[in-house]
């Protein structure tokens, strides 16, 4: 468990963002799920939840996520029922229980980077942008490659276009973490996204799979899923994940037809 | 830190550790029906209400639920009633370590889920663990609330 000296409800992300800034050993708290499994000690914890971050909302052509919107809201949003396939719901229904899910927070997941993310492979399949309160606003992917910096996590976008997602995922059993996240999205073009997460590294996109994807070439898009980088832990061995992500694309490429058709 | 909520529909002001979770608030405040099982957030034993939504409480930071209504077994007695005289009927309450958690989600379930599917039961119970029963007599008894509630 962590420790703290001081514990802030933050009451304006400036005020948030000030103290984050104010000292190195200040830190931002989420849902606090994975936090808790660290003894990392705080000067002063920052917790979000009195800013009003926990909306989904339709807004300029976009559905706007705050980052305090929990998981179980990814699953009971009406917003979300039929938009992206339903793949946001679909993607953390596996994750522990009700209670849990209602306190891991699309913010803690995505800031974080877990390399065991149930949902960032699905928004980084949807092209999902962030916005920092002091970097801004940049693509998901972009904000995944930069290294950890201080900022706060406000909100994020994902295109309101009619792009649809479906996700597979495998576990050991019910509950677990995912050994192998696997999400692929059409986009409104007819040009396709796959990502890969828990490899168990963290989320990549997989560029040769979506355009095999896009001209057609189904045996040359296994081809590059499987040729990702894969490594082995607990759970499974790299060889195991290299077989296994060609058949999560084949499953995701026939939910999808379900969706689409 | 000084912390104030409702409590079981009572003040209660705690003096804590700021990083203190709310099960340790709950268990400092004498409420010993919430107790911690794994300590990893996945057992749902120490599950409670915070503003009616049931949470993880020894994952829950204690200062966040500062003003807010929580709600344990100890506080919605009559309305667990017929839930426990289900379990017990069925056999779904044997050591008794995982019920109060249980309850409150089930609970939970309960005001949430209208008519809902053996399949939809179970995912909404997938988070609390019981080492006893093997699940079954835990869905007959909700099973059996849903029928009566539906009979009535």
């Amino acid at each position: 468990m962590y420790q703290a000296k001081e514990y802030l409800l933050a009451e304006m992300a400036e005020q948030a963002y000030a103290k984050l800034m104010e000292s190195p050993d200040n830190g931002i708290i989420g849902g606090g799920l994975w936090m808790r499994m660290g003894h990392k000690a705080y000067d002063t914890l920052i917790d979000l939840t009195r800013l009003g971050l926990d909306e989904i909302s339709v807004r300029d052509g976009f559905v706007r996520f705050g980052a305090e919107v929990s998981f179980r809201q990814l699953e009971t949003e009406p917003l979300l029922r039929e938009r992206f396939g339903g793949a946001l719901g679909a993607c953390v229904r596996p994750v522990v229980g009700v209670q849990f899910r209602r306190m891991a927070t699309l913010g803690g997941t995505v800031f974080g980077k877990l390399a065991f993310s149930d949902v960032i492979p699905v928004l980084l399949a949807l092209d999902a942008e962030v916005e920092l309160f002091g970097a801004g606003r940049m693509s998901l992917e972009s904000f995944l490659k930069k290294p950890a910096g201080r900022d706060l996590l406000l909100y994020l976008y994902i295109p309101d276009d009619g792009r649809m997602a479906a996700v597979q995922t495998l576990r050991n059993t019910a509950t677990d973490f995912g050994l192998l996240n696997l999400c692929t999205a059409k986009l409104p073009d007819g040009s396709f996204r796959v990502t890969v997460d828990a490899r168990p590294a963290g989320s990549v996109r997989c560029p040769e799979a979506e355009a095999a994807l896009s001209a057609g070439d189904l045996a040359k898009a296994f081809e590059a899923v499987a040729a990702l980088s894969y490594g082995s832990n607990l759970r499974a061995s790299a060889e195991y994940r290299r077989e296994m992500a060609p058949v999560l694309l084949g499953r995701c490429l026939e939910q999808l037809k379900e969706v689409t058709e | 830190m000084k912390v104030e909520f409702i409590l079981n529909g009572r003040p209660e002001r705690l003096e804590l550790d700021p990083a203190a979770s709310l099960l340790a608030a709950l268990r400092a405040a004498g409420i010993h029906s919430v107790r911690s099982g794994c300590d990893t957030a996945n057992c749902g034993i120490c599950t409670v209400w915070v503003d009616e939504a049931p949470v993880l409480s020894c994952s829950y930071p204690a200062a966040r639920a500062a003003g807010k209504r929580i709600t344990t077994v100890e506080g919605v007695g009559p309305e667990a009633q017929e839930l426990m005289q289900a379990l017990a009927e069925e056999g779904a309450d044997q050591c008794g370590f995982c019920s109060p958690g249980f309850i409150m989600c089930a609970l939970a379930m309960l005001r949430e889920l209208k008519n809902p599917s053996d399949d939809e039961i179970k995912a909404y119970l997938e988070g609390n663990l019981c080492r006893c029963t093997g699940y079954m007599s835990q869905q007959r008894a909700i099973r059996r609330v849903y029928e009566k509630r539906a009979g009535q």
